[in-house]
């Protein structure tokens, strides 16, 4: 039958520098923080701060940052021509429509190298993919990644 | 038929006898001969042109930041060093360009040497270096960076190169002290120099040589203050070298201690949101520790028990920064750590065969897990195959766009023409800029390079990195004082969002309050903001109220008082055992949010007690500071239970004079 040979003790103490020379390579972060800020000035308190509810849900969000699961979803909401890979991500994209919305795809920086686009008033869903260049939105609201693949 | 076979095997016995027999492979020149040739073959993504995009950018700031004489420490920090610059594949400049190519061959030739010299422990010379050339080979295609062009993550595979090289001694039975001392004091020398390149793994290679030397002989006082002397010597010739002043060395050390310590709780993924990779990644990683357990247990004087406890140490420190940002480069740096591991250790015939199909599971396991991780995460178009099999090609592109006079600076003035086609910035803007000294917000630095700009960053170049109070600090009271324009490129999402889902003036709320208070708006164009510094023009914090907050409330901000006036909130978090324990610390199991208007973003809890703006003025609308949020919540996502958690809002206001 064959034995497991014992920890020596040299050994242990080998191990055991070892786990320490681990920690302090790993390093470690702390949560809680200090506020810094210098407060050269203060107001009594206004009751312009009102708890309005305890537990009451907050009203309907018109898109999604951050999901339940932690995981982030970009959003596009600002007019304009987008670098893909840059300042926004491939995927597919959806929005609500808007009042004469146009989008397109593009294969370069100019607005006329146009890969697809679209003038309209209904929701749209769109991919965007690796190979677009730019991305280029007017009046079309928010636009809300819904996935990755495009 | 029988006869057949046997004189079909006849070639591949001589083949095999030849390798097993012949004396080549054993004189130096050889064993470098072959390793310069393997560093060129598996040397993928090396000769690519410059892009835009936020990792280009840091690539651009380290080649700028020596471009620029900046000076590390006071001016930048950053989680890489002075010499970070080597690691960057893309060309910047020729003598960036010149010294990368050298520290690159040289990384993959130190790794394939390390691995062949563990080989020839059991192994015959060429029967070792074919080992190390297919090791070297797999291990250089799994450091290709995923999903972009930055190439191999060469510091990773220095901590690999290390760890080859610290497991020769340890599979010997009686190792000569010289050698040991020798290895040690090498080991510790390069971990200086790594430092400088990429903070992280230069501690992570001193401690690898300490560990080798306690793992030998823990009295060996002398060997371990020798390894540590080397190290320190190293980090201060080297920091010296690049052009660094010795007093600015304790400043840069400091900081870049701050960013690394602050980075897991930051920049963690929650495994929740990683979806069923981050169970392949747990499971692959648990049968690996599992073996590794067996093999230690089992001990024996063909597989020391010491080499075991240097796997594992190597596996513990990767396997943390693997669960710290679960993503595929870092877990298939973990798969590398397997397959040299599994490469040079010694086994009799039929463990070795149990033991290879237990790690070929958990590599077949960890590849085919790209395919999973891509549907969720996305990625590039971007094949490791075809990476691996135009290496070679691109090798050779390298080394003759570096051979051939003017052949880099017209691949560096085609890429800066590019870019700039791209980031289009308004010429009036350039021309306002002249030559004045620039910072550009939040983390396109390309720009600055591409317009051959006056760069003066803050010194937490890329904002998403100042992730402490002490370096938003650092990076606010810098951009009060100086540059004198700051050029924003313009978030597509309004509040400004930042990586990961945050908050853009949450991220870093000292800094977002300089840009407010130091500058005015001199004009938005393109997705373009340029600041031009106007020395301060903000009143002092009024503190208005404080109210305590659970996950779930929703808190109304207090109105502006009148108009010119800013509202702002500081967080004082009252973290529970759950969130200390699984926000990244330890386990990254969620993470924590702050909730305005009903949307959630994820907050950086550091930074949190800092009051960040809630509701701005005119003053800044169409930028990045453009925000007016009605109601705050906090709360964490996903959610495991912690509803008692607290937290106290406190809020200011403050007069932003136009």
């Amino acid at each position: 039958m064959r034995r497991h040979p014992a920890l020596h003790s040299a050994g242990m103490k080998r191990l055991a520098l070892t786990a320490a020379l681990l920690l302090v390579a790993c390093g470690g972060a702390t949560l809680a923080a200090v506020s810094t800020v210098p407060i050269t000035q203060t107001r009594a308190a206004q009751p312009t701060v009102t708890q309005t509810a305890g537990n009451t849900p907050p009203p309907p969000a018109p898109k999604t940052v951050i999901d339940p699961r932690g995981a982030a979803w970009p959003i596009i909401d600002r007019d304009g021509t987008y670098l893909v890979l840059a300042d926004i991500l491939p995927g597919t994209y959806r929005n609500a429509g808007g009042t004469m919305c146009y989008w397109a795809r593009l294969r370069g920086p100019d607005p006329s190298d146009i890969l697809d686009s679209k003038k309209t008033g209904d929701p749209q869903v769109i991919g965007i993919r690796n190979s677009d260049i730019a991305f280029l939105t007017q009046n079309c609201g928010t636009w809300q990644m819904t996935s990755v693949v495009p | 038929m029988a006869a057949s076979t046997a004189a079909a095997t006849r070639p591949l016995r001589h083949v095999t006898s030849w390798v097993s027999t012949t004396t080549w492979g054993t004189a130096a020149w050889q064993q470098v001969l072959a390793a310069v040739i393997t560093a060129v073959l598996f040397w993928p993504q090396s000769s690519v042109d410059a892009m835009v995009g936020l990792d280009p950018s840091w690539q651009a700031g380290l080649a700028m930041a020596r471009i620029h004489h900046l000076a590390w420490g006071p001016e930048l920090v950053s989680t890489y060093g002075p010499l970070g610059f080597l690691q960057n594949t893309a060309y910047y400049s020729f003598d960036q360009s010149l010294l990368a190519t050298i520290y690159q061959l040289t990384v993959v030739a130190t790794l394939f040497l390390g691995i062949a010299a563990a080989l020839r422990q059991r192994h015959a010379p060429m029967t070792s270096l074919i080992g190390a050339f297919i090791t070297t080979g797999v291990t250089a295609i799994l450091h290709i960076g995923h999903g972009s062009t930055l190439g191999i993550m060469y510091p990773e595979l220095v901590v690999l190169a290390a760890f080859a090289w610290a497991a020769v001694p340890l599979l010997q039975n009686d190792p000569e002290r010289a050698t040991v001392f020798r290895t040690c004091s090498v080991l510790g020398a390069a971990a200086g120099l790594q430092l400088l390149v990429k903070f992280n793994t230069g501690l992570t290679i001193l401690v690898i040589a300490l560990a080798l030397s306690v793992l030998l002989d823990w009295r060996a006082v002398g060997r371990h203050c020798a390894t540590v002397t080397a190290f320190a010597a190293s980090t201060f010739v080297c920091w010296v070298l690049a052009g660094q002043g010795p007093g600015n060395l304790p400043t840069w050390l400091s900081y870049s201690a701050s960013v690394v310590s602050s980075y897991s709780a930051a920049m963690a993924i929650p495994l929740p949101a990683v979806g069923p990779f981050a169970i392949q990644t747990v499971v692959s990683t648990v049968v690996w520790a599992g073996a590794l357990c067996a093999m230690f247990i089992r001990g024996g004087p063909e597989t020391p028990r010491r080499f075991v406890a240097l796997v594992g140490l190597v596996t513990l420190i990767t396997a943390k920064k693997e669960f710290a940002r679960l993503s595929l480069g870092n877990f298939f740096a973990l798969l590398a750590v397997v397959v040299v591991a599994v490469a040079i250790t010694p086994f009799s015939r039929t463990r070795r065969r149990a033991f290879v199909l237990v790690v070929g599971a958990i590599v077949l396991f960890g590849v085919t897990s790209e395919h999973t991780y891509l549907e969720v995460h996305g990625g590039h178009d971007y094949d490791r195959t075809v990476a691996a099999v135009q290496a070679p090609g691109q090798a050779i592109d390298r080394l003759v766009t570096l051979a051939l006079p003017g052949r880099v600076d017209q691949r560096v003035e085609q890429a800066k023409a590019r870019q700039r086609a791209l980031y289009a910035i308004p010429d009036r803007f350039i021309k306002t800029i002249g030559s004045g000294t620039v910072h550009i917000d939040p983390d396109e630095i390309s720009a600055a390079w591409a317009y051959d700009l006056a760069w003066r960053p803050v010194p937490v170049f890329q904002t998403y990195q100042a992730n402490s109070p002490t370096l938003d600090e650092l990076n606010g009271e810098s951009l009060a004082k100086w540059p004198q324009f700051v050029l924003s490129r313009l978030s597509p999402a309004s509040p400004a969002t930042g990586i990961d889902g945050r908050l853009g003036v949450q991220e870093s709320p000292h800094y977002s309050r300089a840009l407010l208070c130091s500058y005015t708006v001199s004009g938005i164009e393109h997705r373009w903001a340029l600041f031009t510094h106007a020395g301060p023009h903000c009143g002092p914090l009024t503190a208005l109220s404080q109210v305590p907050i659970h996950e779930h409330d929703v808190i109304r901000v207090p109105a502006p008082s009148r108009p010119g006036m800013a509202v702002l909130v500081g967080i004082d978090l009252q973290p529970s055992v759950l969130d200390r324990l699984f926000q990244g610390t330890v386990v990254p199991l969620t993470i924590p949010t702050v909730v305005l208007d009903g949307v959630s973003y994820r907050l950086i809890a550091a930074n949190a007690a800092e009051p960040f703006l809630v509701n701005t003025g005119a003053s800044v609308e169409g930028t990045n500071l453009q925000i007016h949020a009605h109601t705050i919540g906090v709360g964490s996502a996903p959610s495991l239970g912690q509803s008692d958690t607290g937290a106290r809002l406190r809020f200011y206001e403050m007069r932003v004079a136009p």
